[in-house]
């Protein structure tokens, strides 16, 4: 496919160099409404977090920041807390990262079915993404009741003694795994749109040459969704070290029973709205930012390997 | 595509106006712009349900004092910390708001100190009527907020509950060990009956009896700086122990497990087993749980808090209290509000709706308020000696005290054998105390 | 399907396709099992945040807890929904949505096509600063960029919650970027050929095959801003400019809450959303269907 196309380039290479720079302007103009953003709006702030996390800086005060060096830095180095938050950011995003990956996939297969009522069940799916976290924290922690949540005396139904979940520190973090697939429909309406984008003729093609249906998705549909896997990975990775808002309705706050789930955001939140210590927890952002930063890139210097592009222009 | 963002524009240009006309200030706004009205901003973190009382508490001043408009902005209690910091610091504050600073750091917060407009006005602070109202808004003498409050401990028992298991109701002169003979009886786990109601990290002997103290320990001293020394104290040691026995020797409070099942954890846990009708007996807080009370769906009643024989009683109690912000720019405004909301004339608007306890004693005579059975039980406790709660007087408890919490984690799920507790305690509060010696060493550099 | 197959049996052709059809059914039947047996997964808690919205105050923490209210408090609807303005939030919040769908689609659309199509130095390492700029919380720039809304003169208005949209959103982009590269080149190199500029390029060819992401774009920030609690909090301070968000929190306190209303104001604020979400993905298919543009 794309081997047609370069016949066709050495008419166009004559006038690259007019081109190019013509294009280098638009890709510029293109881009511009985001670059303009980020240094009127983005910049700044970033670069005064970045400044305060060589301060310390009570923001419920009315003193001014003071400037402390590394302190809050190596200070974090030795916060048993600090490492802990780290170890129960990675254990989640270890778990929930690949299984949303691979239920939100299968979910949107059979939702992409054409037969009727899907519309229906699309939308039902992705229900759970839409009710505001609140809400959906509280629900969870009904069905995580030890004794009369919905898991267990379902889990009693098949003759399990269910764990006490939240309650337990060996069992809250799985909690929270479950709890996060239940918003997978999410992730699925996405998967949703690449799915829809491969062309019906390739399957027709790949099924006249006997291709079963596990070959047509190895073969068919996880490469060209490559792209969107990509993306959710990489969102995955970003959203494990922003999970916030349900943890906190889940645990009052606290992080659970002995830090079982005491997430990175949510021990950064307690430095910087509970405790104040402003500078302290905005050097805790730079370093959570430089870890997620790195598992990022690592995952976009391998996708080369795996992420398979229609069009491949470097 | 182009249909599409046709609707959408569609919408914008029907919805601008509707909203433009919202923000066009109405006859009576203007009016009073004409008239040279000041505008003061007052911020609450209260849920709709006691909204009207604020209401109405800014409407009477708005009669008293024609030339000032009052606003009041009620912010969800979730984001509350969240946005008076972040608008503070941003400089925008509110000219009046509920301000939770520790005395010490007064002096370096962003509350106004007060004592030349109390002086002004002659305000007397003694119509306040626990001095421990006082201990939490001053620091060194000088006053930084005003209280709106002031919630009391007492005993809250289930009539019902007590007579139906034929045990005699709480007196005034009960003693602790009568609390846990009547609770064993109260108790009968299977039908998911117990005698007392409990709350986590401690709260059952800090945060809301004052349990801790009547053993004649403390978690923290006075001033909050040190650790050692009171946190690993024979008497802490033994309200711990006590602590420990009531969940695993005697087993009269619900276990954790089942705790979570009345409210999530730090929001409305308070009083819910209570209320439920699991719990037979509960250490309410007077200002936040009355309002509940109102609905519980069984008799009720109230003593005075227990103690050990021969100790003294204590109060438990604690304001809540209004500060005006440094940066406004309607000192003069904002000051007025605050004498209003704290006297007793807003404390008989108060008295009507009973959301909190008014913190005056002209209030509690006027409305007899001492004489109803139900408040007696706060009335009486006015006298008693009382302290500042830990996490009030230590400014750096928050940031320190988690190896303490997850002790008390560790004894509701019995995993920590009570034999052990001493040794506990002495490693923790070790690990406070340096916490403390950081966080200070800091703050003075 | 007696009739059908009976119709179907007289032709040859048809006979050798009737095992598919038999087989397309169980394929079907399977399928439809599948996805009944996870809706009710996926239901539950949502029934169960039905009956909580539906009972007494003090049936709520009752212990054993009460699945089925009784009595059926359907006056919760009505108690929670004129318990605050939530016509002027919704009013307030639509608005809010309508302005940052438009910013948002109009913005990432344009940026995402400098990222995924125009060459130009410098491209991919802004690509990854822009992704870099989703890894530093908010909390930590709340207030710095409160304090840069409030020099600009914003605070209290509008503004900071509309105006970034205009300016892109990375996590879109990124979605945009992604899709857009799935894209064969040929079109726009075809196009080129009839003459079309960069834009034209931009708006008649790609953008009309975009429609899965870009719905997906609207789809979900309709959520976010819908959902969005600290940005309102934050920035408004006057009681008729408040939205849905900081309206249902309003039934959630330390010390007392409303959990009945919470839900049953959940419950309606849910309905727009879902009623969004069903029609755009309606639009989605129609988008793919009526451009058969396919590499």
């Amino acid at each position: 496919m794309a081997r047609t196309v370069d016949l066709a380039r050495p008419a166009i290479r004559r006038r690259r160099g007019r081109l190019a720079r013509k294009e280098m302007l638009e890709g510029y103009l293109a881009i511009s409404p985001w670059l303009i953003g980020l240094l009127v709006f983005a910049a700044l702030p970033i670069l005064a977090s970045l400044g305060l996390s060589f301060t310390d800086w009570n923001a419920s005060s009315a003193q001014a920041p003071a400037w402390i060096g590394l302190r809050n830095y190596s200070d974090l180095v030795n916060d048993e807390y600090f490492w802990t938050a780290l170890r129960v950011t990675f254990v989640y995003a270890l778990l929930s990262v690949p299984l949303n990956l691979i239920v939100g996939l299968f979910l949107s297969m059979l939702l992409n079915q054409k037969l009727r009522g899907m519309y229906l069940f699309r939308t039902l799916f992705y229900l759970p993404s839409v009710i505001a976290g609140v809400a959906t924290a509280t629900l969870w922690l009904w069905i995580f009741n030890p004794i009369y949540g919905l898991l267990n005396v379902i889990l009693a139904k098949v003759g399990i003694a269910g764990p006490a979940w939240l309650s337990d520190p060996a069992w809250a973090l799985y909690a929270v795994v479950i709890m996060s697939l239940w918003g997978v429909g999410g992730g699925a309406v996405i998967y949703l749109a690449g799915l829809q984008n491969i062309p019906a003729h390739l399957y027709e093609a790949a099924s006249i040459d006997g291709a079963g249906r596990w070959a047509q998705l190895r073969h068919i549909t996880l490469p060209l969704l490559s792209p969107t896997i990509l993306f959710l990975l990489v969102m995955g990775i970003i959203g494990a070290f922003q999970t916030f808002t349900t943890v906190y309705v889940l645990t009052g706050g606290t992080g659970g029973p002995e830090q079982s789930v005491l997430f990175f955001m949510l021990y950064l939140y307690q430095k910087a709205f509970q405790d104040f210590q402003m500078g302290y927890a905005s050097a805790m952002a730079w370093i959570g930012a430089a870890i997620a930063m790195v598992l990022a890139l690592l995952v976009f210097k391998s996708s080369p390997l795996w992420v398979h592009y229609e069009s491949e222009r470097t | 595509m182009r249909r599409l963002f046709a609707v959408l524009i569609a919408v914008v240009v029907v919805a601008v106006p509707m909203t433009r006309s919202l923000s066009v200030p109405s006859t009576a706004t203007a009016a009073r712009a004409r008239a040279n009205i000041v505008t003061i901003t007052w911020w609450n973190p209260d849920i709709v349900a006691w909204q009207p009382t604020y209401q109405a508490l800014a409407r009477a001043f708005m009669k008293q004092y024609p030339h000032i408009a009052v606003q009041v902005i009620n912010i969800p209690e979730s984001g509350y910390a969240t946005k008076v910091a972040t608008n503070i610091a941003g400089g925008k504050g509110p000219d009046v708001w509920v301000n939770s600073h520790t005395p010490e750091q007064y002096p370096t917060s962003p509350a106004q100190p007060l004592n030349s407009f109390m002086a002004a006005d002659h305000v007397n602070p003694n119509i306040w009527f626990q001095p421990a109202v006082s201990n939490a808004l001053t620091y060194k003498g000088i006053y930084y907020s005003v209280p709106r409050d002031m919630g009391i401990s007492a005993l809250a028992y289930n009539v019902d509950a007590f007579n139906k298991a034929h045990v005699a109701l709480p007196t005034d002169r009960w003693t602790l060990m009568d609390m846990v003979a009547a609770a064993k009886k109260l108790t009968n786990a299977s039908q998911h009956h117990w005698g007392l109601n409990y709350e986590g990290g401690f709260g059952t002997i800090t945060d809301l009896s004052p349990i801790l103290w009547d053993f004649g320990g403390s978690f923290v001293s006075d001033d909050g700086h040190k650790a050692v020394g009171y946190m690993d104290s024979p008497a802490t040691i033994k309200a711990v122990q006590f602590d420990w026995d009531l969940i695993n020797t005697w087993k009269v409070v619900p276990p954790a497990t089942v705790m979570g099942s009345f409210g999530i954890a730090g929001s409305s846990a308070q009083g819910n087993a209570f209320l439920a009708g699991n719990a037979a007996l509960d250490p309410i807080d007077g200002d936040y749980a009355i309002g509940d009370l109102k609905s519980a769906s069984f008799k009720w009643g109230e003593a005075i808090y227990p103690t050990l024989p021969g100790h003294p009683h204590y109060a438990y109690l604690y304001p809540a209290g209004y500060s005006m912000w440094r940066g406004s720019t309607h000192k003069k405004e904002a000051w007025a509000l605050m004498k209003f909301i704290s006297s007793p004339a807003a404390n008989a608007i108060v008295a009507k709706t009973l959301f909190w306890t008014p913190p005056t004693l002209a209030t509690w005579k006027q409305f007899g308020l001492d004489k109803i059975s139900v408040w007696a039980a706060f009335w009486k406790t006015r006298t008693f000696q009382t302290k500042l709660p830990p996490w009030i007087a230590a400014q750096f408890w928050g940031d320190c005290t988690t190896p303490l919490m997850n002790l008390s984690d560790k004894i509701e799920r019995d995993v920590v054998a009570r034999a052990a507790i001493p040794a506990q305690l002495k490693a923790i509060a070790q690990k406070v105390q340096s916490c403390f010696d950081r966080d200070y060493a800091r703050l003075h550099r | 399907m007696a009739e059908d197959s009976g119709r179907l049996s007289r032709t040859s052709a048809v006979a050798v396709r009737f095992p598919i059809i038999r087989g397309c059914l169980v394929y079907a039947g399977t399928i439809y099992a599948l996805l009944i047996a996870l809706s009710v997964i996926v239901l539950l808690p949502v029934l169960w945040m039905l009956s909580t919205a539906l009972k007494p105050q003090s049936q709520i923490f009752a212990f054993p807890p009460v699945y089925l209210p009784h009595p059926v408090l359907w006056s919760n609807f009505i108690d929670a929904l004129t318990a605050q303005p939530f016509a002027l939030y919704a009013r307030n919040t639509l608005l809010l949505v309508v302005i940052n769908v438009i910013g948002q689609v109009f913005s990432c659309t344009l940026i995402a096509y400098g990222f995924a199509r125009l060459r130009f130095p410098g491209r991919n390492v802004l690509f990854m600063i822009m992704l870099a700029t989703l890894l530093i919380p908010e909390q930590i720039t709340m207030i710095p960029l409160f304090v840069l809304y409030r020099t600009l003169g914003w605070v209290g208005t509008y503004l900071p919650l509309t105006v970034p949209s205009f300016f892109g959103n990375a996590f879109f982009i990124f979605l945009l970027r992604q899709y857009m590269l799935t894209l064969p080149y040929e079109l726009d190199e075809a196009a080129r050929l009839d003459g079309c500029s960069t834009w034209q390029i931009l708006y008649r060819i790609l953008v009309p095959l975009c429609f899965p992401p870009l719905t997906i774009i609207v789809v979900y920030t309709f959520t976010g801003v819908y959902n969005d609690f600290l940005g309102p909090l934050i920035y408004l301070s006057d009681p008729n400019t408040f939205t849905l968000a900081i309206g249902l929190a309003n039934f959630v306190g330390r010390y007392t809450s409303q959990w009945n209303y919470l839900m049953a104001a959940s419950l309606v604020i849910l309905l727009p959303l879902l009623v969004t979400y069903y029609f755009a993905q309606r639009h989605l298919i129609g988008g793919i269907a009526s451009f058969g543009v396919k590499g």
